[in-house]
């Protein structure tokens, strides 16, 4: 009864302010949706980035500001003297900023879901996932520090000394990691990343109710000490090991065991080729390379043989981890294997005998080139099993497809490729193999494996908006001559999109040992 | 009604309090005198609940300040110099606004006082003058009619008129409450209490009853038939004693009528006149604040 009496009154000298704040996401959501698929004018396009950013802004100062309506620190302020019960005015800022930060995302992305076509459900069912994720990560903290200062200089210092705060500490974490983000945070930009992220929201959501409930009890020195251990605690936690999340993984994983029967083991037979080793060799067995020119690296490749692998599925690598010992076990170097990416989709792909590149550095190579060493593999994997696929024309293409999202296609502007454009609510598809396929004799172009390797259930992130989007790329023409494609140009108008998308089935870990090899005879010539 | 045992606060480097004991009787009229930074602010927000003391404790009904509960506030009154109102809001939304908070709010109290102080409803607060803001915290305090109202330095600020007016508004209904007032300002304050507690530099100096008070420190004028000149030291109950001539002046501390002329003839000869005059609450508190400062 009082909350709503409180609310009330911050109504009625806030509702201006508020109305601007939730005009802004609404003004985003308006204009984003007019630009989708490209058909924006790049200056509102420019424009609603602009948008966003205001809208976290002015949100949370607009949420500091109605805290300090009923401010907490200080000694003059008449409320504490009356029979205002604390709880009270807290539960009536609560709700007030969420109605105002969350409300108008939640009528943001309802906007942009209902413009792009997709259904009511799916788009509000989408919205309060964002909505859940903005409230714990915009509109808690700013609440927490609206709580802790008595002016809006005085949250601003407070904010500017935890940026800071947090500056140094990723910077002294980076270096403590060689230079290295990954050393530090080792989930991060992996498919799992998403479970320290919950992890996270969960600390700051505890830690954050404990400093509200600590700052409205006017220990506003105690609640400042426990919001920058919460901070302090946030930040560690970027340093979760692998290990234990991706078990954590392993047990959510769809469908347990689907991939028991896949084995890897050393194989000898694949690594010495006889021949060069270029590029086009590891596109050709499936290997991706990154920086493969890079000087100070040596590559080494490891045979392996992969048998059991399902048909209608794709086989990734989330971790390789390679660790080097001799002929005693005496441990001599360990490094991040590269990415492996099996699929066997009908008579394609399948059992698969194929060489890992690994890089080392070259100071460790040539300290231990003539060296007999063992090579121990542990692959953390994820086993995609096909789900649906889907088809659309190749030019002009518009075409809802509930497990992947509405897309357009259309041909990219060079003349060589066609562009798929696609949008989804919520977090998006993970994996689809694609291909373009002449709908009158079924001749197809080499086969795209595209995957996001996001294993989040639902989109984790509170900005900008509620929508996924992705783009495909599908090569018909090559301007050098050089690459023939079935379907090319000339068969475009009778050309459809196929996409066929994968689910993760079954997240799984896998160990090869390599038996004594001299480390020069795995390097790539 | 109020109880305060030992209370202390510290603040980097100073001693805003240092072990203050008080009690405020129930139904009294409560001033705490002292000069600016004396500790009367500190010792009234630590009583309600805005600040916290380093130790000791402070008691209003019964119940520790830090915590007071609604039940206890919706009891109590408050109106401070500087006390923050909702500036955005206007008077008649600001009264709105509290009115629900008390289970006894007396709207034709509150209509009375806005009357008497001639405030307007539609007015913001921000756009009161400071004499305005301070009337209106007291006519959000009436209403309600505290059993204690705690007024902190109210007249500070305020023209002579508008601070008549308060009291006048005021007047009405001291009887119905405990009143505990702080000033620095002693001539404002005079006639108004039944009590008085003198505070310096974060310790008491005294508390007792205003009769008292006045009946007990006199200005005692003594004429003599020689030049004055008393026999040192005068006893502790003189203080500020001064020799001008034949004449000696002092305050008497613990002034008893039919004592005086032989207290006096012991200390002196040649006495030919004795006059005792009653002092004002002001001279009273700055010749014992000098005489504790000695």
């Amino acid at each position: 009864m009082m909350v709503w009496h409180i609310f009330k009154k911050d109504w009625k000298l806030m509702w201006k302010s508020a109305a601007v704040v939730m005009a802004l996401q609404l003004a985003y959501a308006f204009i984003q949706t007019t630009s989708e698929f490209g058909r924006g004018n790049p200056v509102l396009e420019e424009l609603h980035t602009l948008l966003m950013f205001l809208w976290l802004i002015a949100g949370m100062f607009w949420v500091v500001m109605l805290v300090h309506q009923d401010a907490l620190p200080g000694t003059k302020q008449d409320w504490l003297t009356r029979p205002i019960r604390r709880m009270d005015v807290l539960l009536a800022k609560v709700f007030f900023a969420a109605l105002v930060m969350q409300g108008s995302s939640i009528a943001g992305d309802v906007l942009q879901g209902l413009g792009d076509g997709f259904s009511f459900g799916h788009t509000l069912r989408a919205a309060l996932l964002r909505a859940a994720v903005g409230l714990i990560a915009i509109t808690l903290p700013a609440l927490v520090i609206g709580t802790l200062t008595q002016s809006i200089a005085e949250a601003m210092i407070l904010t500017a000394v935890l940026g800071c705060g947090i500056f140094v500490f990723t910077i002294m974490a980076v270096a403590a990691g060689g230079g290295y983000q990954h050393q530090f945070d080792p989930t991060n930009n992996s498919g799992i990343e998403w479970i320290p992220n919950l992890m996270r929201y969960v600390i700051v959501l505890l830690g954050g109710a404990a400093v509200l409930l600590i700052g409205y009890r006017r220990k506003t020195f105690r609640g400042r000490v426990v919001m920058a251990a919460v901070l302090l605690v946030t930040l560690c936690s970027q340093a979760t090991p692998w290990t234990p999340v991706f078990a954590l993984e392993m047990r959510l994983s769809p469908r347990r065991g689907a991939a028991d029967g896949i084995d890897l083991s050393w194989h000898p037979h694949t690594t010495q080729t006889g021949e060069p080793v270029t590029r086009d060799y590891f596109d050709a067995v499936g290997i991706k390379l990154e920086s493969p020119n890079a000087r100070d690296e040596v590559r080494l490749l490891f045979p392996i043989s992969v048998t059991g692998l399902p048909t209608d599925s794709v086989l990734k690598t989330d971790l390789a981890h390679v660790v080097f010992t001799d002929g005693n076990g005496k441990h001599l170097s360990s490094t991040d294997g590269g990415s492996i990416e099996i699929r066997h989709e009908g008579a394609e792909g399948g059992p698969a005998a194929y060489d890992q590149a690994v890089k080392i550095p070259a100071s460790t190579y040539q300290e231990n080139k003539d060296r007999q060493v063992r090579a121990e593999m542990t692959y953390s994997m994820t086993l995609f099993k096909l789900r649906t696929s889907y088809s659309m024309p190749a030019i002009g293409g518009d075409r809802m497809m509930a497990g992947w999202g509405r897309c357009e296609s259309k041909i990219n502007g060079a003349g060589t490729a066609v562009e798929v454009m696609c949008l989804q609510m919520g977090k998006g598809p993970t994996c689809a193999t694609v291909f373009l396929e002449d709908t009158r004799d079924g001749r197809r172009n080499r086969l795209n494996t595209t995957c996001f390797q996001n294993y989040s259930p639902y989109i984790d992130r509170p900005i900008p908006d509620a929508v996924s989007r992705f783009k495909l790329v599908l090569p018909f023409r090559d301007p050098t001559g050089q690459m023939p494609y079935a379907v090319d140009g000339s068969r475009m108008d009778m050309a459809q999109i196929v996409i066929r998308v994968y689910e993760p089935a079954d997240h799984f870990t896998r160990t090869v040992t390599s038996p004594l090899v001299a480390m020069k005879d795995l390097a790539v010539r | 009604m109020i109880e305060i045992r030992n209370l202390t606060k510290r603040y980097k480097n100073h001693g805003a309090l240092k072990g203050l004991s008080l009690t405020v009787p129930e139904g009294s009229a409560f001033l705490i005198v002292g000069a600016n930074g004396a500790g009367k602010t500190t010792m009234i927000k630590i009583l309600m609940n805005l600040l916290e003391a380093t130790s000791g404790t402070a008691e209003i009904f019964g119940v520790d300040s830090r915590r007071l509960s609604p039940k206890e506030l919706e009891r109590i009154g408050y109106v401070s110099e500087n006390q923050e109102l909702p500036g955005k809001l206007t008077v008649e939304e600001y009264l709105n606004y509290l009115r629900p908070f008390y289970s006894d709010w007396d709207k034709h109290l509150e209509a009375e006082t806005l009357r008497q102080f001639r405030l307007p409803r539609d007015r913001r607060i921000n756009e009161l003058s400071h004499g305005m803001r301070v009337k209106l915290a007291l006519t959000c305090a009436l209403p309600y009619r505290p059993q204690l109202l705690v007024l902190d330095e109210p007249f500070s600020g305020l023209d002579p008129l508008v601070r008549d007016e308060f009291m006048e508004g005021l007047a009405g209904y001291a009887h119905e409450m405990t009143i505990l007032m702080s000033s620095h300002e002693l001539s404002e304050v005079e006639g108004y209490g039944t009590d008085v507690a003198f505070i310096d530099e974060g310790t008491l100096l005294f508390q007792e009853s205003m009769e008292e008070l006045t009946g007990r420190v006199q200005e005692v004028k003594v004429t003599l038939d020689r030049t004055a000149a008393v026999r040192r030291p005068p006893p502790v109950d003189w203080i500020d004693v001064k020799e001008s001539g034949n004449v000696l002046t002092f305050v008497h501390t613990k002034f008893i009528e039919n004592d005086l002329e032989t207290q006096i003839r012991s200390q002196m000869d040649g006495v030919q006149r004795v006059e005792v005059n009653a002092m004002p609450l002001r001279t009273i508190f700055t010749s014992l604040a000098r005489a504790t400062r000695k």
